[in-house]
């Protein structure tokens, strides 16, 4: 009962983040400069940009016809909440583009796809960051972990379409390192390139953090104590220190994760992936509103989901912490 | 080591500053028997070199780093590119930086405009730049220089407000403020006089680390086909160039390279090394 | 140390004692471009495909092939989608005549025999039996007089080529019988153009919203191909078991909409699409040196480039017209933007042999003279005008720019990329200066259409109004003797380069590429309205 109190409230949560986002995005739209049915003809293709500033009766027209297709014909202080409203049940409209409805693409094919790429990514990243950041911090001097250290400063540093180009170019496209396969999307396999970009930012990330953090516990008395009871080092940093990490690396989940919708765009584009990323980028390009407020919003609604999820681990991992809150 | 970052640092504005006089066509100095010409003999708009277009040709002695597929020399290009990209980094840097003071110094007044701005910019911290700039510009528009430093410089300036905010908190406990307080100094001079000052650290690691975070964004943006478009020379445009045409390594790399490079200088000055 | 010796070391390349022979006197100012690529130029093109593959073929194959977008409707009668036409004449939609290749004269195809009078004004079909539509009707006159009917009713791109239509009779139980009141040489091609419908699918639709109507969206033909299911980006078309002629080769046909031309050759090199037509050249020559198991086709289906020219524009004089369009630097354009794989066009007569009049003076290319004749022609005012280009094509985009900086000195061109469908709605409404447009013409151009006065807003893009050119195209349109028309070609010709409404840049060329395994394709282009991709068939290995 009281799981499901738990769920049913950060259903909520987050969904009201998704309605809030929605409304000052749609209040952004009203504001911009314009009439909206009018850029939204232009976006339909119904009006040409250049028709704007020249006003017909035919032009008048379209715009009136494009208003009615797209329910723009009502008041903005009407229209706004109403589109607030409709985010809660996921209901985004239709794109300004091709009249499709924004959310059976998103659910359909779009926002899985996204989705699957972006918890690989963080999965991937979490186990590299498990495995080599208790062992980075043990021998800090070492020249492997000095390596990383600089790397990971370095790879925080790498522009994200040039990583992914890199990889295309190196791991694919038929050259003697030619591990990853050239095209598809129907399994794991065929992802793998795309989901190891994503999480090379992710995983310098988490390893910074990690190795921090386990190295300014280790300088506990419980772990002087440990030590002396004779409990095995590699049981020391790869378990228990590890685990009183963990939390801080939960904390960071949602900023991944959000860092991962961004990076998806830019990844999606390169390896032409028909994601959600791909759709919000082609959508800024055509000025397809929906389709962004779409975008915006779920990505609100799964970071605020996701922040509560991981406080809520942070509580399972570390017991004091729900004491504490 | 701790050199190297300033090196580039200093490298990229070099490049930028002098980039007339690194890669031109024309000659720099003309006398009677001898001509001094720029290192790079090309200018970045040129189509034609010695008269004919080649496009998309791999380096060579004419061409130190290719040419892109409109038959611009892009060495010429690379230099003339860090001339937007270290100005976008430079403005965002100044206007977050101006505009955390603000907002702090605002939530600083009073609780519950402290607790509004900072609930407001915790919000607008938590998007990744990249995608908050996407959405904004698609639904607004605006293309253009400005346009693109407003977009990336809120997000930032969001973010940094919070650590501002913290050091002027830290600042008015401190005795110093009390007693500028207690004199009868009004709260704005308190706060601008005495409590700011001990922000200015934090606010030169927030403003690399911002001037990092627009080179990438603005390289992001480029490719995407969102950043300042026409002839302007820009890396990340070469980057898309290389997208678009079998990722020609001359067009990628390069840009790359120098991406990653004033990137990382920026966000290792003042021991800044520090992004989530 | 290190970096000192660097710096000296650049500095000391800068510096160059100037040549002896380096008298700007004596040095020619001309640089000549000449055909012969220049050292460096790209490696010669890949090869198209010359051999079908020899394997026996799957009856039960499905072939997919890519689509840039989905299309609107799948009724060719109607304007405003190409693909409507790529996909549905000829292989479900069949037409009175067809041609046999590009350029041969329609034979009779759902027409068993047909007549013409001497006059050329009435024209007679004998209808063939034994044809049945998709959904089991049998092919009648009813269905010829309706596919007509529509034809003159419904805004599209054979009510021109019909506006003399008269009468339609119906002489006998198969027979049908045309009256024109003009005679022209083309008709035989309009009638090849002309899908013919059931006469019950469209029976009472409303002609303003046809594109909405069902048979427009579910296609009830007589061809090769019936339509078995359509969903957001697919439309899938099985072989009609009751085709009165050879059966389609293939069990299925999948045309699948892909946007992106990435994803497309991604999806093309894995194997779950077996043809992408429309690619531009360099894209289609790379993905085919990176994967062994696919091969270029050319598609030429005759269309050619051109910078079209708002001539009611007071500042795009004749004068002004003329000299921007021998600032277009054709020969290079060719070579490094289409890699060979197109000739330069000087009008849009193409390969018509003697129609073709011969190129007159020197087309070498000389930058300099044509930066100066644009200065002398915009009386060294440097105008700005503003160019349109279609977002989306990478090689207009790249012309336009290479274009632009070209005339930089003389003509300040401000490049707008714009959607090909508001370009289009912009230029026919008069709202442009420049625009640069990839024509997609049949063999026997209609230039009527394209120069003619009358047609202004229409299909005359570039509003050329000039007596003299309205009744050249008159004499081209009524004359039916060979001499005549190759004469009066040449004149036309003649007086569209003095008028210059349009800026004939190249014949374009779209590559394609197929899997090996995939028959059918070859590598001629079939006749526009013949069957295709009914043709096509995927051979064991």
């Amino acid at each position: 009962m009281k799981t499901a109190l738990a769920v049913a409230s950060m259903a909520l949560r987050a969904l009201g983040a998704g309605a809030i986002v929605c409304l000052i995005s749609w209040s952004l739209v009203e504001c911009a400069p314009g009439d909206t049915a009018e850029r939204a003809a232009v976006t339909r293709g119904a009006l040409a940009p250049g028709d704007i500033q020249t006003s017909t009766t035919v032009q008048a027209e379209l715009i009136a016809e494009v208003a009615l297709d797209f329910d723009l014909h009502e008041s903005p202080i009407l229209r706004v909440p109403k589109r607030g409203l409709h985010a809660i049940r996921f209901d985004f409209g239709r794109s300004w583009r091709d009249g499709q409805s924004v959310s059976g693409r998103i659910v359909s094919t779009a926002g899985v796809i996204t989705l699957v790429l972006s918890l690989a990514a963080l999965a991937i990243a979490f186990l590299l960051a498990g495995i080599g950041a208790p062992r980075s911090a043990r021998c800090p001097q070492s020249p492997g972990s000095q390596i990383a250290t600089f790397a990971s400063a370095v790879v925080l540093s790498l522009p994200i379409p040039w990583i992914a180009m890199l990889a295309l170019d190196v791991f694919a496209y038929g050259h003697p390192l030619s591990i990853a396969p050239k095209g598809g999307m129907d399994s794991l396999v065929h992802s793998l390139l795309p989901i190891v970009v994503l999480a090379v930012a992710p995983t310098a990330v988490f390893w910074r953090h990690l190795r921090q953090e386990i190295r300014d516990a280790a300088d506990a008395q419980w772990v002087v104590a440990a030590r002396a009871r004779g409990v095995d080092e590699s049981r020391l940093w790869n378990r228990h220190l590890l685990k009183l990490a963990l939390p801080t690396i939960l904390a960071l989940v949602p900023v991944m994760l959000a860092y991962l919708l961004a990076a998806s765009i830019v990844v999606e584009r390169v390896f032409a992936i028909d994601g959600l990323g791909s759709m919000a980028a082609s959508a800024a390009q055509d000025g397809d509103a929906p389709v962004l407020i779409a975008f915006a919003s779920l990505s609100a609604m799964l970071i605020s989901a996701t922040t509560q999820a991981m406080n809520r681990l942070s509580g399972v991992v570390d017991p004091r912490r729900e004491v504490q809150s | 080591m701790k050199w190297i970052p300033r090196a580039l640092l200093l490298l990229v504005l070099l490049l930028a500053a002098f980039a007339d006089q690194i890669a031109n066509s024309e000659p720099l100095l003309e006398t009677k028997n001898w001509t001094v010409s720029a290192p790079i003999r090309a200018n970045p708009t040129d189509v034609r070199t010695d008269g004919r277009i080649a496009v998309l040709r791999p380096p060579s002695g004419t061409h130190l780093l290719g040419t892109d597929d409109r038959g611009r020399d892009v060495a010429a290009r690379l230099v003339h590119g860090s001339r937007p990209t270290l100005v976008i980094a430079a403005c965002t840097a100044a206007l977050a930086s101006l505009l955390a003071v603000f907002l702090a110094l605002v939530a600083s007044t009073k609780p519950w405009l402290d607790r509004l701005v900072m609930a407001g910019c915790d919000v607008i911290a938590a998007v990744p730049v990249l995608l908050l700039v996407v959405i904004v510009r698609g639904l607004l528009g605006g293309s253009g220089l400005f346009a693109l430093i407003l977009f990336i410089s809120v997000p930032r300036a969001a973010g940094t407000a919070r650590l501002v905010r913290e050091q002027l908190r830290a600042a008015l406990a401190m005795p110093y403020c009390e007693a500028a307080s207690a004199l009868g100094l009004s709260q704005f001079r308190v706060l601008w006089r005495h409590a700011l000052p001990a922000s200015f650290s934090q606010l030169r690691t927030a403003a690399a680390l911002t001037a990092s975070t627009a080179v990438l964004a603005e390289v992001a943006l480029s490719f995407l086909g969102l950043g300042l478009g026409g002839d302007t020379p820009s890396w990340g445009e070469l980057m898309r160039q290389a997208h678009e045409n079998q990722l020609a390594w001359w067009l990628l790399v390069p840009a790359g390279v120098a991406t990653t490079g004033l990137a990382w200088s920026l966000s290792s000055q003042f021991g800044g090394n520090r992004r989530a | 140390m290190l970096r000192w010796a660097l710096c000296v070391l650049v500095f000391a390349s800068c510096i160059e004692r100037k040549s002896k022979k380096a008298d700007p006197e004596s040095e020619p100012t001309n640089v000549s471009l000449s055909r012969p690529t220049p050292a460096g130029a790209p490696a010669s093109p890949v090869a198209v495909r010359s051999q079908e593959p020899s394997g026996p073929r799957l009856e039960t194959a499905s072939i997919v092939v890519r689509l840039p977008s989905e299309p609107r409707h799948l009724n060719p009668l109607l304007a405003g989608d190409t693909i409507a036409v790529q996909v549905a004449l000829g292989d479900v939609y069949e037409s009175l005549l067809q041609r046999p290749r590009p350029g041969a004269r329609p034979t009779p195809h759902l027409a068993t025999k047909n007549s013409q009078s001497a006059d050329g004004l009435s024209w007679v079909f004998e209808l063939r039996e034994g044809v049945t539509f998709h959904d089991g009707t049998t092919l009648s006159v009813a269905d010829v007089e309706a596919s007509f009917a529509l034809v003159q009713n419904v805004v599209g791109p054979l009510r021109g080529e019909f506006d003399d239509l008269e009468s339609v009779t119906v002489t006998g139980p198969r027979t049908i019988a045309f009256r024109f009141s003009e005679s022209r040489p083309e008709r035989a091609d309009a009638f090849a153009s002309v899908p013919i419908v059931s006469a019950k699918s469209f029976q009472d639709a409303d002609v303003t919203t046809l594109n909405l109507h069902t048979a427009s969206q579910s296609p009830n033909g007589t061809g090769p191909l019936r339509l078995q299911r359509t969903s957001a980006d697919e439309i899938e078309f099985v072989r009609n078991p009751s085709y009165w002629g050879p059966s389609a080769k293939a069990g299925r046909i999948v045309y699948r909409v892909i946007a992106d031309r990435t994803r497309a050759l991604k999806e093309l090199r894995s194997g779950q699409i077996d043809i992408v037509l429309g690619l531009p050249v360099d894209e289609a020559i790379a993905a085919v040196q990176s994967d062994a198991s696919l091969e270029l086709v050319q598609r030429s289906l005759p269309a050619y480039t051109a910078a079209v020219f708002n001539t009611e524009n007071p500042r795009l004089h004749r004068g002004a017209r003329s000299a921007l369009s021998r600032s277009f630097d054709r020969e290079s354009i060719l070579q490094e933007l289409f890699r060979g794989y197109a000739e330069v066009a000087i009008g849009p007569f193409l390969r018509h042999g003697d129609r073709e009049a011969p190129r007159e003076g020197n087309t070498d290319f000389v930058l300099e003279s044509a930066v100066a004749d644009l200065h002398t022609a915009f009386s060294n005012a440097k105008p700005q005008l503003r160019l349109l280009v279609p977002r989306g094509s990478r090689t207009m985009e790249r012309l336009a720019d290479i274009w632009a900086t070209d005339v930089r000195d003389a003509v300040d061109i401000n490049v707008q990329k714009v959607d090909f469908g508001a370009l289009l709605a912009r230029v026919r409404s008069g709202d442009f200066e420049i625009a640069l447009l990839s024509f997609t013409t049949s063999a026997e151009t209609d230039l009527y259409s394209l120069f003619h006065s009358s047609e202004v807003g229409r299909g005359n893009l570039s509003r050329l109004a000039e007596p003299a050119v309205d009744a050249l195209l008159e004499t081209l349109r009524r004359s039916l003797a060979e001499e005549e028309r190759i004469e009066t070609s040449h004149i036309l010709q003649h007086q569209l380069l003095r008028f210059a409404p349009y800026a004939f840049l190249t014949t374009d060329v779209r590559l394609g590429i197929v899997r090996k395994d995939i028959a059918g394709v070859g590598d001629t282009a079939p006749a526009e309205g013949a069957r295709f991709y009914g043709r096509l068939a995927k051979a064991t290995p």
